[in-house]
This record gives C-alpha cells, structure tokens and sequence, in this order.
C-alpha cells in the first residue's frame, strides 16, 4: 500500500502552509525583528575568563557531588520547570500522558484529577476513575514526570532524579502563581497589557517573586488584549497581546 | 546538517576576547537567517494567521537571544527553536482556547496565508477537512507529534529534542498517534460521506507503516 493513501500521507498532503510559502529573513517584517533583538541587551553577559576558572571549579565540585550521590543512589534534582507536569498512565516512559491540570502544588497529586476524570485508565493498577498511588520524579529538562505506582525505587528504576525537597517549596511557589495568573487572565476577558502587567506585577511582588522579570509587548488596536507566558528557566513572565476574542 | 551550515558560515569571524560579544551575535545572526522562515511557517501552521504567527516568531527569537547559550549549543538549532515556539504556543492558546476554532478557520486562514493554484486549493482544502476534523479527535499530545512528522518532517530523534524528550519515547507514541489517526479518519469519512477525498484509507489493524527517517 502506497504510503500516500494512508491518513498519515493524506495529513502530509494537506500540509496548510509549506516552508517555501512564507516570507523569508530577507523579508522586511524578518530583517525588522532581527535589528529590534540585537539591540536588546542581554541579561546573561560573557564570562570573562577568571570567571570561567570558577566555573571550572564549580562544576569539578558539582560532578564530585554528583559522583557521590550517584554511588548512594539517591539522585536528586530541582523541579525547574514546576509549570510543566507530565502525568504517565504507566510505570513506562513509553506510556501515554496527559498534562497535569493547573494545581497548587509540583507534587505527584497534580495528576490526581487525570486519573478521576478519566483522562488517564490502567485498569491493571485501579479501576476508571480511582486515583492510584502516584509517585514523582524529575525528568531530565526540570519538569515533573508523575507515574502511578507506590514503589519508592521508580525514579531510579527509569532513569530520573527525585524532586529535591530543598526546592519543593518554590516549585509550588510558581505553581501557585501560575494557577492565579490562569484564573485571572480567563475570568476578566479582554485585559489591556498595561493593566495586566501592573497586575502581574503585583502578584509576583505578593509571591515574594519581586526579583522576576516582567516584559510587555506593547498592545496595537489589533492586539489590544493581554495573555501570558512563563518561563521560570529565565524567572520571566512574559505579557503577550492578543486579539479580543 | 544546519549546524554545519552554520558553522561554514561563521568560519572566518573568530578574533580576539573583546570580539566575543560581536562574534556570538554574528553566530545568532547566523542561525536566524537560516531558521527564520522554517520557524515563520511552523508558527503559521498553527496559529492560521500570519500576525499571530509573526508574534509567535517575534517572541521566540527573543528568548532564543536571552537563551544565546543554550542556542549557540543546540545540535539542531532549528529543532530547539521550534521547541521554544511550541511552548510559547501553548502558553498563548491555553489562555484564550483559541485552537477551539482552528478547524472552521483552517481552510480560509490557508488562503489568507498561501497562494496555490485553485484548483489544487480546492482538492486540498475537501482533504484538509476531513484530516483535521480527525485530528481534532486526537489528544493535543498526539496531534502535535504527527504535526511534527508530517509537516515539519522531522525524525523522532529532532522530535524529542522539540518535546524534550527521548527517541525511544516519541517512537512508540508516533506510532500509536497514527494508528488513532487512522482510525479517527475512518470514523470521519464514515459520517461525512467523504471518502473519495482519502482514498484506499488501510485499515487500522494494517496500519503498519514505517516510521520517518
């Protein structure tokens, strides 16, 4: 059977828009946006090269820790990503997921309502719609990867880290603020961006998160509504304009 | 193979300590022109229009500038852009559920987006229907894998670096999510009579086809 009749051929087909059909960087929309990012500044400066011994140096410490840990086998990690939590419906990094909705906490019990709503059914571990037992562990980019099972050794046994509990309570932190921001960016409809940046501001004052950055788009009468993004990576929380919808 | 570009082109500019700075954004420099357009038109597919798309771009070339680093590092720089496009599309369509509408606006976004021959936007436009109408049944995860495969035809291992995740992982998922495709495509052509648009359609159970390379 030719691969062209199958579903997967037929969604290559349809391809909606291909490479080739939009403007290029020569465009002047593309050679705008580069001239308006190289001008800037970057938080992040070079290194100048006695920083870079005590580099060196810190991550020789680092990987001797590492070492260390490793050999006791307790592998523990931040959660660096506590927005994105992966809920698996197996003990196998292979099993289908769901993301965890919004919740208050970076700790397995994120995924508690996949598996009550069904989103998430392993009739081998609970029935459709019980909560099994659910233990979390740290995936390699920092986000949460959540499996359902009572097993203290499942981290280990598939490769991860376990949360660090030093930085459980900022991972919640974030998850809080992230859940607030959602309920507030959904219930308000069209927020102007100078509003929501004051707003967003506030929060993340509130949430003793003062030293994070906010940066703003500014709104057009096209785009005169706020949402957001964040990236607790680069402890930013981006205030994006949208159409009214 | 983008990175070897991107290497010839930089040849040549390395200089002293004090050029770092200049040399590294020449390397960024690099990297936009030979991404720009791939991460325009992966935005493009899923936004359906060109200003959000170009808001889309606008703010991933920014985190990539802050992120010089991680960029300057990445094996597949455009793999990597495309990851941080993806999440700066979830975070955007989370909030206004505006992926809700994308199926009705699909077709007439594709028109305000390309020009194609008419007659090849008709056929694709009946074919588009009924393939996002079964994508829409998929879970978010599953279609934007396929996504990935189909259109922006990557291997499993680029996949797993947009998804950050494993090869082994995004393999067997992808060839789950095309399987559900399969069937999804049946169900829909049953109900919409539109059979003729993807013809000899495998049965599910056959659906054995190899993955891309």
């Amino acid at each position: 059977m030719k691969p062209e009749w199958t579903a997967f051929g037929a969604l290559r087909r349809t391809n909606p828009v291909r490479d080739n059909e939009v403007p290029g960087a020569d465009s002047p929309e593309a050679r705008e946006l580069l001239t308006r990012i190289l001008a800037t500044p970057r938080e992040q400066e070079l290194r100048t090269p006695a920083s870079r011994r005590k580099l060196r140096l810190v991550l020789a410490v680092a990987a001797i820790s590492v070492i260390t840990i490793a050999a006791t086998w307790i592998w523990l990690r931040s959660i660096s990503i506590p927005n994105a939590i992966i809920c698996y419906q197996a003990v196998d990094l292979d099993a289908d997921t769901a993301a965890a909705p919004p919740s208050e906490t970076a700790t397995g019990d994120a995924c508690a309502p996949a598996w009550e709503q069904q989103t998430l059914v392993n009739p081998d571990i609970v029935p459709p719609g019980s909560v099994p037992p659910l233990v979390a562990c740290v995936a390699e980019n920092g986000a949460l990867a959540v499996f359902p099972s009572d097993d203290t050794t499942v981290c280990r046994r598939l490769g991860l880290a376990e949360p660090d509990p030093s930085t459980q309570e900022s991972a919640d932190n974030v998850r809080v603020l992230e859940s607030q921001l959602i309920e507030y960016f959904q219930s308000e409809g069209c927020i102007p961006v100078d509003e929501a940046t004051k707003h967003v501001s506030r929060v993340t004052e509130d949430h003793g998160l003062a030293s994070w950055a906010i940066e703003a788009q500014p709104e057009t009468p096209e785009r005169p509504c706020a949402s957001f993004s964040i990236d607790p990576d680069l402890e930013t929380i981006f205030i994006i304009p949208i159409p009214e919808s | 193979m983008l990175r070897e570009a991107i290497e010839q082109v930089s040849v040549g500019n390395e200089g002293s300590e004090d050029d770092v700075s200049k040399r590294r954004a020449s390397e960024f420099e690099d990297i936009y022109r030979l991404t720009y357009q791939k991460t325009l038109a992966f935005a493009c597919r899923r936004t359906m229009t060109m200003s959000d798309a170009l808001d889309v771009v606008s703010e991933t070339y920014l985190v990539a500038w802050r992120r010089l680093d991680k960029l300057l590092a990445a094996d597949e720089p455009q793999a990597w852009l495309y990851g941080i496009a993806s999440r700066i599309l979830l975070n955007v369509n989370r909030g206004h559920r505006r992926r809700e509408n994308l199926l009705s606006r699909a077709v007439e976004a594709q028109s305000e987006i390309v020009e194609r021959d008419p007659a090849e936007s008709v056929a694709e436009s009946e074919e588009l229907i009924v393939v996002l109408a079964a994508m829409a049944q998929l879970s978010e995860f599953d279609q934007e894998l396929l996504r990935l495969a189909a259109y922006e035809e990557l291997t499993p291992t680029e996949i797993a670096l947009v998804l950050e995740t494993r090869p082994v992982i995004v393999r067997g998922a992808l060839f789950r999510a095309r399987r559900r495709l399969a069937h999804a495509t049946l169900r829909v052509d049953k109900r919409t009579g539109s059979s003729g648009h993807i013809h000899s359609e495998k049965r599910p159970a056959d659906d054995d086809e190899e993955l891309p390379q």
